[in-house]
């Protein structure tokens, strides 16, 4: 069946339609790739330079650009009026900046912002890069990809998917007990930020297990453990703006999918409020239609219910045999 | 199960026509929101997320709340004194040490130390002012750092 012509609301293409839809410039995707990565290298190149200051010349040390130090100390400098040991004021205003990011951009600060991701995206890029190269590692790659058992593996990454709570809870009620932080320990951050004053420590393990897995994992660290992620997915929940699918302009390619680090089912979701969304837009630059994913700004205001049921909705229910998320 | 691949899309975006196939054995799902939305330029977006935490920090800055330096329980539990230094304090810990304390601050905080003995271990000279900051004698010192400092106070404290 082909059907040309502009895509309404009621009517949904099948496999092998041919569907008429405005297309984005070939640049799009790129322009919007290679904004990102302007952005992470601008950033990598700061905290890399006050890492060399910190070790040279004494300057503010790690714990000073460290985000997740505001929230350690909130209990204790609410209850005591003082902050736990290694926090500062910058600190506190840098929690404060993130949390409100997270306001409005959910995990904007993680896609865009983080070295910590950004050092994960290199080496899981490199890593790639390295198994497209080598033909004996492309061959492995290739039978692990189509041996796997892709419905355990998405289980095992739902389950881990949880460390960044038991991580998040462990680093907040430590430092209120305590008055330390005691994620400082096993803080790859701060380790990569004292890389140049070498030390063999729980951090630095850490450190070196996350690089090592993010050459077959995207982000590992950031998915599985991260409590700063932790934290900006619980204020991204109240943002009001999110990537968003119209249905109609979808393509059901998959596209959007195979572009997102962090996993999420993109083509399946009307607004991608997921906790573990990173905001950094490769799913709305991978996707070839114009109006197939957009950033949007939710307006606060709710439809009346069953208003935008229309004739439709049972057909392509039984049609798809999926559910229709509200 | 994988998608086709990327080339096919990336191909078909170069041709000059406005039709897009829906790839075989696929199809959107449908899906709604009851939320009322408007598009975000993604440009205004990207733009306006970056200069959120930018202004934050220069405010901040500017009203004088941004430091990198000195508000530990450690720092808060001594008080100021003359030339920049601080009175009695509580036990520290030589872990604690910044490059941002002065020389008498140092003294304050590890009572069996003298400003002759830190100057002695930057290889600064005696005269060095106490109200000094070690930051400062790292750059101009003999090769001894913040970390070499932190060991060479344990070691000094403990003994």
């Amino acid at each position: 069946m082909t059907v040309l012509g502009e895509r309404t609301d009621d009517s949904l293409p099948a496999a092998g339609d041919r569907v008429r839809v405005s297309r984005r410039p070939s640049s799009w995707g790129p322009r919007v790739r290679w904004a990102r990565h302007a952005v992470q290298a601008a950033v990598v190149a700061v905290v890399g330079w006050q890492a060399v200051s910190h070790v040279t010349s004494g300057g503010p040390s790690a714990e000073a650009w460290c985000p997740l130090g505001g929230f350690e100390t909130l209990w204790t400098l609410v209850t005591t009026g003082r902050t736990v040991a290694h926090v500062h004021a910058s600190t506190l205003v840098l929690a404060a900046a993130v949390l409100v990011l997270a306001l409005a951009g959910r995990g904007f600060f993680c896609g865009w912002i983080c070295p910590l991701g950004t050092l994960q995206e290199m080496v899981h890029a490199a890593g790639r890069a390295v198994t497209d190269r080598v033909p004996p590692l492309r061959r492995l790659r290739r039978k692990l990809e189509l041996s796997a058992d892709t419905e355990r593996w998405h289980r095992v990454d739902r389950i881990l998917r949880w460390g960044r709570w038991l991580v998040l809870a462990w680093a907040i009620i430590g430092a209120a007990v305590t008055g330390t932080m005691v994620f400082r320990e096993a803080d790859p951050w701060i380790a990569l930020l004292s890389v140049a004053e070498f030390e063999v420590s729980l951090a630095f393990v850490v450190l070196i297990a996350t690089v090592a897995l993010a050459a077959f994992v995207e982000r590992p660290f950031c998915r599985y453990a991260c409590p700063l992620g932790a934290v900006q997915s619980l204020a991204g929940k109240l943002s009001p703006i999110a990537v968003q699918r119209d249905d109609s302009a979808c393509l059901g390619c998959d596209l959007c999918n195979q572009a997102c680090p962090v996993a999420i089912p993109v083509n399946t979701r009307t607004r991608v409020t997921d906790s573990s969304c990173i905001g950094c837009l490769e799913c709305v630059g991978a996707c070839p239609s114009q109006k197939g994913l957009s950033v949007t700004l939710a307006i606060p205001t709710f439809r009346a219910r069953g208003t935008t049921t229309t004739t439709a909705e049972p057909a392509r229910q039984a049609a798809t045999g999926m559910e229709i998320p509200r | 199960m994988r998608g086709p691949h990327p080339a096919m899309f990336r191909n078909a975006t170069k041709a000059p026509a406005q039709v897009l196939t829906v790839p075989r054995g696929r199809r959107p799902v449908p899906t709604r929101t009851r939320l009322r939305t408007r598009q975000v330029p993604v440009v205004m977006y990207v733009a306006a997320l970056l200069l959120l935490p930018g202004l934050m920090v220069v405010g901040s800055m500017s009203a004088g709340w941004w430091a990198t330096t000195g508000t530990s329980t450690t720092a808060k539990a001594v008080t100021p004194s003359a030339e920049g230094g601080t009175g009695a304090a509580a036990p520290a810990d030589p872990a604690d040490l910044k490059g941002s304390m002065t020389v008498q601050q140092v003294v304050d905080a590890f009572p069996p130390i003298t400003a002759a003995q830190i100057t002695a271990a930057f290889g600064a000279p005696l005269d060095t002012p106490t109200s000094t900051r070690l930051s400062e004698m790292v750059e101009g010192g003999n090769g001894m750092d913040i970390p070499g400092m932190r060991i060479w106070l344990a070691g000094r404290v403990a003994g």
